[in-house]
């Protein structure tokens, strides 16, 4: 892992603006009608011990400590939080208006106050990859986040976690989209060897900055640096900008940055996994709707893709005019792809159902996909693919306590997210959310 | 350089086709009548055999080796020839057009989308395309070449930069708005840039820039510019330049810039070479070759200026390419006129044709040209050994009128077939029998069940299955008079004469399929005991009624007395039942007229009382006092009198007096008398069929034994009652036949037609013949039938006139039994039709395919 940002620091209160926080304790514990660890079988009736923010321990017959909050569960199910690997929300805007700009990280355009993590804690999500938008050639470099906390740094899980690459083409063409990218990846390709080969590339500063003692570094950064200054030897600051996505670059080449690369069409699948192979990238397909004609190329992989947000549209065959519909879900199990969903489209946020991580789970099961499965594809098979799954995914002793407790079985449609909890902390409430209260019951907002 | 290693994609394209797996694995062998090799002469009879998507032999059947293992494929007088390759296609997805004029960095398989449906490329008969960059830029990119077809994407790039494209051309020199999009972010430092010119728009300045940009990166080692980085890759490889140039400068300047740089060069879409054809040499050189636009747009009509009379004029496409064979041109090819006319591409390489270029070098044009341009000449272009298996099917010679790709394979795969609507046909023969006379190198078209043109000259309906028979004889389908088919058996039982004989037909009787394939395609049947009701059915796979009851059979057996008393009585009944049916029919109308008329006047009256009535009310009130006002009363007036509106100033006039007059009891009209409705007959169902008959619309078929009962029926049906009648019975008939003269009567030979008894011979249908007796045949069998025309050949053989003979089975049949729409090859017609090997009714002939409603019930299968 290039950089793990571990915040452990008990004084620091999740402070989300809707919840006040409910417990100072630091050990809690859960008693639940059933607990789907998605480390084995379901647990009913399990007790979960969480100190200090992560799972002590999990099971039936288990003590629970003296000093312990309870949380009592007993008719509710307890899950581990989802997870998101793919969103372009939670920032001002998804894209720079330049399409070539692999030195921005989204952790500057991240806003905690945004409505996006409201509403992910409301219905379970509880982390997030966090990638620049579709729009772009190299847009970036993504982040993963948990979506409490009042600062950016209280949230970050992974700062620099992947570049995002789209091969959607942006302004000209599609020719010259490709040779515009294969003339980046070059670039730091030539940069690497060079450094490699022992000399010196020509950002000095960024030359001795390993790519493990670079979370370090940023760790340590105040907020509101959107670069930071790598540069205070001799260099340029305008050779320093460049070359730091340069740096970035080359991790990507060598393998060490993971890349969000963002297929539109059928076509660009084979583009990516030409690209893939070309300059061994560490690929993350995040897949537009029309790709689903290229899922055999991707049978086999073993690392899940990100299918598009809307799972089932209708395509009409231009020359039979015939309609036909197009279930991803069912696609890519039958091509033996294995895949996680996304709630957005790479810019803006949707209104309908499909912008609920649970919905689409639950789309995947009625169009084959099991329930246990569809189960594993909310938490811990997203979090296998964003390199995450030491940490969270599923309810285990040692990892951090992201838990959803639910009013009943998931994906039934009476089911409630109850209580959200990230790192031990309940960060949502269903009986302390008002904005929902208010609208479910109109009527008692009419009569005020 | 760049491996495309889709090798999970290849399995999985594999196991997606790999049902014909075992099929594969051995040699394919096509059989078909031409086969054009792309380089040379079209093979007659030729074979073409393939394994493993490659091509390991062909040509003429008699000297290629077939394997011994392989699966045949008989293609009947089907071509065959190599898959078209179509050059300087715009096939990518550029999406928004280049900003740049210069982009040597660009790849055509970039943005070659695999995914996309080429299948009206396929049916075109399109397999290879070689890609463009793009248009309308100075130098857009490198080209790619491709199969539109595969099983991965691997298998189908042949090759991934095959050339570098040069335009020169006005299009390209007056692009649109070009600038440099700024790189990186926009700040202080790094402002967001204005556009700027990057090349001259005159040719002049071009060539200027080009030479530039051409020196620098010929001296170039490595850069940091793309472009030019691109570029001297492109010339180190000795890549080839694609050169767009129309005029006579422009090619002038292609060829300079070559020689200059040493390129590698292939001249595109040239329009006019005047004196660059002595200026360039054409057939060595660094000129690989040409590519010619042959400027046709299929079914469109479009103004084009007209060439003054002192300006020089252009040549036209096909001078230009005879020009350029003249000039030895290494290879050339044609590209579609513009992507939109890629589908046409065949036709419009027919324009090629217009200035004496062979059929065989336009082909080659199409596919060994520009297979060696492209530089896949390796892989595709010929039907040679060693070549992949990119052939194409058509249902006649290509660059034919009415030709059409019917199957497309790319390696070995068939990626395309024609569906045949079988219901469109197209039937070539050197001799017609049309029914009423014979046509020579005729063909005959059917659509839709129907025929829809017979004669030397037909429109053939698009989408025509072709089938062309050069020594073939047509002939209406074969009708057979008496036969035992279609009801699973011979009926010996009586059956009542309102019996629908239709309703018993079965579906896929094997005898009627076998009998079929002799060429009958209509028989009749009925049972064997009189009399009885005579159904006329196609013998399509689900057998057709024609006409149920086409006649009514009676037979005349032993006892002649008794026959003929039992015979009259029958009739009698039937005409007393008819005549009471007939009468009641007419009085009946008479009655409707009647009614009509009662009802008219009863009107008439009904109103006229009414009117009466109305006045002497209103006279009633009148007397009663004058002070209700007027206004109720007006508008019940209106409504009266808005009914009858018409009507009743009339019966105003008529039935009662003026108002003012005082007369209390108007003149009363007399009442009408409404009609009688006549009383209605009984219905006997066993006697209705009779009503027809003696109507004439049905026919009576009389079995005869002996001459005397020839004698009897004829007096029975003909004199006495006056029906229309067939004797049936040759052999009797034959003597009286003075009688049957007089009386017009036809006669039905069969199921003997030739009668050897003691040195004396009777061959029925010349006899009648010879008398001017009209006849028609019956087989009197089941599967028997399939052996009446070789019977008659045999009448024929000793005699029988041909036409007669056919006339007796096609046309005669039809005319005695008012079938309109069989018997006849006419348009408007039923298509029910026999191929025949040669002439028809001879033992020498064989039947070749049989057509019953426009369907192929029945083919010989073609022997390798």
């Amino acid at each position: 892992m290039m950089q793990q940002i571990k915040l452990t620091f008990p004084f620091l209160f999740v402070a989300c603006s809707f919840v006040p926080s409910l417990f100072g304790a630091d050990t809690i514990a859960i008693r639940a009608g059933k607990v789907i660890t998605l480390a084995g079988d379901s647990i009913e009736n399990g007790i979960i011990v969480i100190r200090d923010g992560k799972i002590e321990a999990v099971g039936t017959d288990l003590a629970i400590p003296v000093d312990a909050h309870v949380i009592d569960a007993q008719k509710h199910v307890v899950m581990p939080g989802y997870v998101d690997a793919h969103s372009s929300e939670g920032m001002g805007q998804a894209n720079e208006r330049n399409e070539n700009v692999p030195f921005l990280s989204v952790v500057d355009g991240i806003d905690p106050s945004l409505d996006y993590f409201e509403e992910s804690l409301r219905n379970g999500v509880t982390t997030v990859a966090i990638v620049p938008g579709n729009n772009t050639l190299i847009g970036g470099k993504a982040a993963i986040v948990k979506t409490a906390g009042q600062y950016v740094n209280d949230m970050l899980v992974q700062r620099d976690a992947g570049m995002k690459i789209s091969l959607r083409p942006t302004s000209g063409g599609r020719m010259g989209h490709m040779a515009k990218l294969r003339r980046e990846l070059d670039k730091a390709k030539a940069a690497l060897e060079k450094r490699n080969a022992g000399e010196k590339p020509n950002p000095e500063p960024e030359k001795q900055e390993a790519p493990a003692g670079e979370g370090e570094k940023k760790e340590g950064e105040k907020e509101d640096t959107p670069q930071p200054e790598g540069a205070p030897q001799a260099t340029p600051p305008d050779a320093a900008k460049i070359a730091q996505g340069l740096e970035s670059m080359m991790a990507v080449v060598e393998g060490k940055m993971p890349v969000y690369l963002y297929c539109d069409s059928a076509m660009d699948v084979a583009a990516a996994l030409k690209l893939e192979k070309d300059y061994g990238l560490k690929a993350i397909y995040v897949l537009g709707r029309d790709t689903y004609k290229a899922a055999s190329l991707l049978a086999g992989k073993d690392q899940p893709v990100v299918l598009d947000r809307n799972l089932i549209y209708w395509e009409t065959d231009p020359r039979t005019r015939e309609d036909r519909q197009i279930v991803l879900p069912e696609v890519f199990r039958k091509a033996g792809v294995p895949f996680v969903f996304q709630t957005g489209d790479g810019s803006q946020r949707p209104n309908d159902a499909s912008s609920y991580l649970w919905y689409q789970a639950a789309i995947a099961i009625r169009h084959g996909v099991t329930e246990e499965e569809a189960m594993r594809k909310l938490s811990l098979v997203p979090a296998k693919l964003l390199k995450i799954d030491d940490m969270i995914g599923s309810i285990e002793p040692g990892k951090d306590a992201d838990l959803v407790i639910l009013t009943g079985e998931p994906f039934r449609i009476t089911t409630w997210v109850d209580k959200t909890l990230i790192k031990g902390k309940i960060v949502y409430d269903r009986s302390k959310d008002t904005k929902l209260e208010r609208l479910l019951s109109p009527a008692a907002e009419l009569k005020q | 350089m760049i491996r495309w290693l889709f090798v999970i994609g290849m399995i999985c394209f594999g196991l997606l086709s790999s049902q014909p797996s075992a099929a594969q694995d051995r040699p394919q062998a096509f059989f078909a009548e031409w086969l054009w090799p792309g380089d040379g002469p079209a093979i007659q009879d030729a074979v073409l055999v393939i394994h493993q998507g490659k091509i390991i032999a062909s040509g003429a059947r008699a000297s290629t080796d077939v394997p011994i293992d392989s699966d045949h494929h008989h293609l009947g007088s089907s071509v065959m020839m190599p898959g078209l390759i179509a050059v300087d296609t715009n096939l990518a997805d550029r999406g928004v057009p280049e900003e740049r004029n210069v982009t040597p960095e660009n790849l055509a398989l970039d943005a070659f989308d695999f995914f996309r449906d080429f299948d009206s490329l396929l049916e075109a008969g399109i397999t290879t395309v070689q890609v463009t960059a793009g248009k309308s830029r100075l130098m857009p990119g490198q080209g790619t070449v491709v199969k539109l077809a595969g099983a991965s994407i691997e298998e189908r790039i042949l090759r991934e930069t095959q050339s570098l494209k040069l335009d020169l051309t006005r299009s390209s020199l007056n692009a649109g708005t070009i600038y440099e999009p700024p790189v990186g972010a926009v700040s202080v430092d790094r402002p967001l840039e204005p556009s700027r010119p990057q090349l001259g728009t005159s040719l002049l300045e071009v060539t200027v820039g080009l030479r530039a940009l051409l020196q620098s990166a010929k001296q170039l080692g490595s850069s940091e510019d793309l472009r030019l980085q691109a570029l001297s890759q492109s010339l180190q490889a000795q890549q080839a330049f694609w050169i767009a140039a129309e005029t006579e400068s422009e090619i002038s300047l292609a060829a300079k810039l070559s020689a200059e740089f040493e390129l590698p060069w292939v001249l595109v879409g040239p329009r006019d070479i005047k004196s660059a054809l002595e200026n360039i040499d054409w057939s060595s050189g660094s000129l690989q070759g040409v590519i010619l636009n042959p400027d046709v747009k299929p079914g469109e009509l479009a103004n084009t200026p007209v060439p003054g009379r002192d300006s020089p004029r252009d040549s036209t496409p096909s001078q230009l390419a005879r020009q350029l064979r003249d000039a030895s041109v290494r290879a050339m090819a044609i590209q579609a006129t513009s992507d939109r006319e890629l589908p046409q591409l065949l036709f419009t390489s027919k324009v090629f044709l217009r200035s004496g270029l062979t059929r065989e070098e336009v082909i080659r044009m199409l596919t060994q040209g520009p297979a060696e341009l492209i530089g896949v000449s390796d892989r595709v272009g010929t039907l040679s050994a060693g070549k992949d298996a990119d052939f194409l099917v058509l249902n006649g010679q290509p660059l034919e009128n009415g030709s059409k790709v019917t199957a497309t394979y790319v390696n070995g795969k068939n990626v395309y077939t024609y569906e045949t609507p079988l219901d469109i046909l197209r039937l070539d023969a050197s001799k017609i029998y049309t029914g009423s006379e014979v046509v020579h190198q005729a063909s005959i078209s059917i659509a839709r069940g129907k025929i829809q043109g017979v004669g030397t000259s037909v429109t053939v309906p698009e989408g025509a299955t072709m089938r062309s028979y050069p020594s073939g004889v047509i002939v209406p389908g074969w009708i057979d008079v008496g036969a035992e088919l279609g009801l699973g058996g011979p009926i010996n039982d009586v059956i009542p004469l309102d019996t629908k004989l239709g309703s018993w037909l079965l579906s896929d009787d094997e005898t009627v399929q076998y009998v079929r394939q002799a060429g009958i395609t209509t028989a009749f049947v009925s049972s064997n005991r009189s009399p009885s009701p005579v159904l006329a059915f196609k013998l399509g796979d689900s057998p057709r009624i024609v006409k149920d009851p086409v006649a009514i059979r009676f037979s005349l057996t032993g006892e002649i007395a008794a026959a003929e008393s039992s015979l009259r009585r029958t009739l009698s009944t039937a005409k007393q039942y008819v005549t009471a049916w007939s009468q009641y029919e007419s009085s009946y109308l008479d009655y409707k007229k009647k009614l009509a008329e009662y009802e008219a006047s009863k009107k008439k009256f009904d109103e006229a009382v009414k009117a009466a009535e109305q006045k002497k009310a209103d006279e009633q009130k009148k007397a009663e006092g004058e002070k209700t006002p007027k206004e109720p009363e007006t508008p019940k007036n209106a409504a009266d009198a808005s009914k009858p509106q018409d009507a009743k100033p009339d019966s105003v006039a008529t039935a009662s007096t003026p108002p003012s007059n005082d007369v209390k009891e108007p003149e009363k009209p007399k009442e009408p008398e409404k009609p009688k409705e006549p009383e209605k007959p009984k219905t006997n169902a066993a006697l209705e069929p009779y009503r027809p008959l003696f109507a004439g619309e049905l026919v009576a078929m009389v079995d005869v034994e002996n001459e005397r009962l020839v004698e009897v029926a004829l007096k029975i049906f003909r004199q006495e009652f006056e029906l229309p009648t067939v004797i049936v019975g040759g052999e009797a008939a034959t003597k009286k036949m003075e009688l049957l003269r007089k009386h017009q009567v036809a006669v039905v030979a069969g199921p003997m037609l030739v009668q050897e008894q003691e040195n004396e011979t009777t061959n029925v249908p010349v006899e009648l013949a010879a008398h001017s007796i009209p006849f028609l045949f019956q087989s009197k069998a089941s599967s028997g039938a399939r052996k009446l025309p070789d019977a008659i050949a045999y009448s024929v053989h000793r005699g029988l006139g041909v036409v007669d003979a056919v006339r007796g089975l096609t046309f005669e049949p039809a005319k005695q039994f008012k079938l309109l729409d069989v018997g006849v090859l006419a348009a408007g017609k039923d298509a029910d039709l026999v191929v025949l090997s040669g002439e028809p009714l001879d033992m020498g002939t064989e039947v070749l395919a049989v057509i019953i409603d426009g369907k192929i019930v029945y083919e010989r299968e073609l022997e390798p």
